[in-house]
């Protein structure tokens, strides 16, 4: 579902932030992508996402090579793609309805459907009853589950999640787990970049181990 | 491996999503729309100052030209209008006394296409000068009349080729100082009409240009400031019709609005300028309605100051998702 092909990324100012990296996820699995601060963990998220380019190497997603995307296909691209970012990216102008929605209203959904799903979604993260809320009167934790709520919402056929628990506590990280490996279940490829030991011990799913953009472990899962 | 079905197809969604079906998505269509109106409109409202000025410059400048042409029209109307048939004014030389002058009306009274002939002393002329003028005072300061007799012929014809003949004679005559044909006065007018309604013309292009900038410009700031929110809605996969839509709507707004004050203000100029109008078509003994501008213009007026404010939106944001490194070789 996911695979990368000697995947090479070097940022405009020379910084080598992956080397040469290969692997490849299939539905229904969930991996741990591990490593230092600046190991390469969310430069390889974004290069699935599209965010990057990579400048060796081909990213192959649902048997596409992303390199082919054309430029207005981007966006449909995405929609498949559910993402937790590690700065969460949330609209601080909106409440956390409209946010969690926001994937729904780019997609064209119907307000109804949009209802339904969105409050489904705020369900699973424990965040019902904030959904008036403006997200900046939220704790941190909270916002990451809005984050959350929102990677979900789409029913993506892929789940990124970068850092997903950093702000969480061991209960809402064992819940936020629960949540990715329920997708999982239903053939999603969950990808969960985490520096969070005490976590990736606990759940013993696959692990790629990044070290200064090299993939030292996991290649093979 | 797979790059084969990348390139005619979009990808497939994910297995889960539910089949929408195309009612729903009109249904959904128009419910975007519903909300990027209101929205768009509430954000307008949010900012009522910068709002109202870029109305203000949109309006001062398409209400300009377009004031400027309405009252060319109505000049050109007046001009029209103008008593049909051609008139010549013989100027006669100051020589020339009141019997010798009734020589000279049975003589022109002879010629062919004369529908009548007046006769205007220069005392006579004095007298209708300061009943018209009011201008008692001025004329006291001449030792004597500066006014000439003047006959005033009027043809049966409004061809001006007959006119111009009969001029032509005329003005060979000993009595006569100066002759003028006052059909040439119309045709001047109308031509002076006519390049002012050019200039009118290239005016508006130049002031449409001004306005196409301006909104260019406040998108331009409306989109710096949304900048992170494009970023957002981008990263859940939000199309470029998507994102340009709200602009749009705000583009289009603007150039509404901007319109429809224009087309009032001119309107209102207009309506300040009958009375003086009145005032003097009395003093000619006659009467004229200032015309406005009809449903056509109006309707041609907005949607030219609509047009600019689309297209003046599309374009800033076009160049600003130009600026987007997106991960695609451009196709
Ligand atoms: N846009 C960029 N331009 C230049 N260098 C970059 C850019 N983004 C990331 N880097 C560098 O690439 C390296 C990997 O960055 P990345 O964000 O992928 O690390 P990470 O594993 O996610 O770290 P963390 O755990 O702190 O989030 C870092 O050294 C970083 O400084
Ligand atoms: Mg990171």
């Amino acid at each position: 579902m996911i695979q990368f092909d000697q995947v090479t990324k070097k940022y405009p100012n020379g910084h080598q932030a992956l080397s040469q990296v290969s692997f490849a996820i299939e539905p229904g699995q969930i991996a741990f992508l591990t490593g230092n601060s600046g190991a390469g963990k969310s430069t390889l998220l974004k290069l699935i996402m599209l965010l990057e380019k990579p400048s060796q190497g081909s990213v192959i997603v649902n048997k596409q090579n992303v390199a082919h995307i054309k430029r207005r296909h981007v966006p449909l691209y995405r929609r498949q793609i559910g993402m937790v970012h590690q700065n969460h990216q949330l609209l601080f102008d909106r409440s956390v309805f409209d946010n969690v929605a926001l994937p729904l209203v780019v997609s064209g959904y119907q307000p109804k459907e949009i209802g339904r799903r969105v409050r489904a979604a705020l369900d699973k993260v424990g965040l019902l009853s904030k959904e008036k809320l403006n997200p900046i009167n939220l704790s941190g934790g909270e916002q990451q589950r809005v984050g959350i709520a929102r990677a979900v919402v789409n029913k993506p056929s892929i789940l990124l999640a970068d850092e997903p628990t950093g702000n969480l506590d061991p209960d809402l990280s064992a819940d936020t787990m629960d949540l990715f490996m329920q997708f999982s279940r239903v053939g999603v490829a969950v990808l969960i970049a985490s520096h969070d030991l005490a976590l990736i011990e606990r759940y013993k799913h696959r692990q790629l181990a990044l070290d200064k953009g090299r993939l030292l472990s996991g290649a093979l899962g | 491996m797979g790059r084969n079905n990348m390139e005619s197809r979009p990808p497939k969604r994910g297995a889960s999503n539910r089949q929408v079906f195309w009612r729903d998505n009109i249904a959904a269509y128009f419910a975007q729309h519903r909300a990027v109106l209101s929205d768009t409109l509430d954000r307008l409202w949010s900012t009522p100052l910068s709002t109202l000025m870029t109305v203000a410059v949109v309006a001062v400048a398409i209400a300009l030209p377009s004031g400027l042409y309405v009252l060319l029209a109505n000049v050109q109307q007046v001009a029209k209008n103008w008593d049909g048939n051609a008139q010549i004014s013989l100027f006669l030389k100051d020589s020339v006394d009141p019997s010798q002058a009734q020589n000279l009306l049975a003589k022109i009274e002879q010629q062919a296409h004369i529908s009548r002939v007046e006769y205007i002393s220069k005392e006579d002329a004095l007298i209708e000068f300061e009943a018209v003028s009011g201008y008692t005072e001025l004329l006291e300061e001449f030792d004597e009349n500066p006014l000439p007799s003047v006959i005033v012929v009027y043809l049966d014809s409004p061809a001006l080729d007959v006119a111009e003949h009969l001029k032509q004679q005329v003005i060979q005559w000993d009595e006569v100082q100066f002759a003028q044909l006052d059909a040439e006065w119309v045709r001047k007018l109308q031509s002076i009409v006519n390049l002012a309604k050019s200039i009118v013309i290239a005016l508006a292009v130049g002031l449409a240009l001004a306005v196409f900038l301006v909104v260019i410009n406040t998108i331009r700031l409306a989109i710096e400031n949304k900048k992170n929110e494009i970023e957002i809605h981008q990263l859940v996969g939000a199309t470029n019709s998507f994102i340009r839509r709200p602009f749009l709507y705000i583009g289009a707004w603007f150039g509404l609005a901007g319109g429809v004050f224009a087309i009032f203000s001119v309107e209102l100029l207009l309506l300040s300028l009958q009375a003086s109008v009145t005032d003097l078509a009395n003093q000619y003994q006659s009467q004229y309605l200032i015309q406005g501008m009809d449903f056509q213009s109006v309707l041609f007026i907005l949607m030219a100051s609509v047009s600019l404010g689309l297209s003046g939106a599309w374009i800033a944001v076009e160049r600003h998702l130009a600026g987007y490194e997106f991960f695609a070789p451009k196709p």
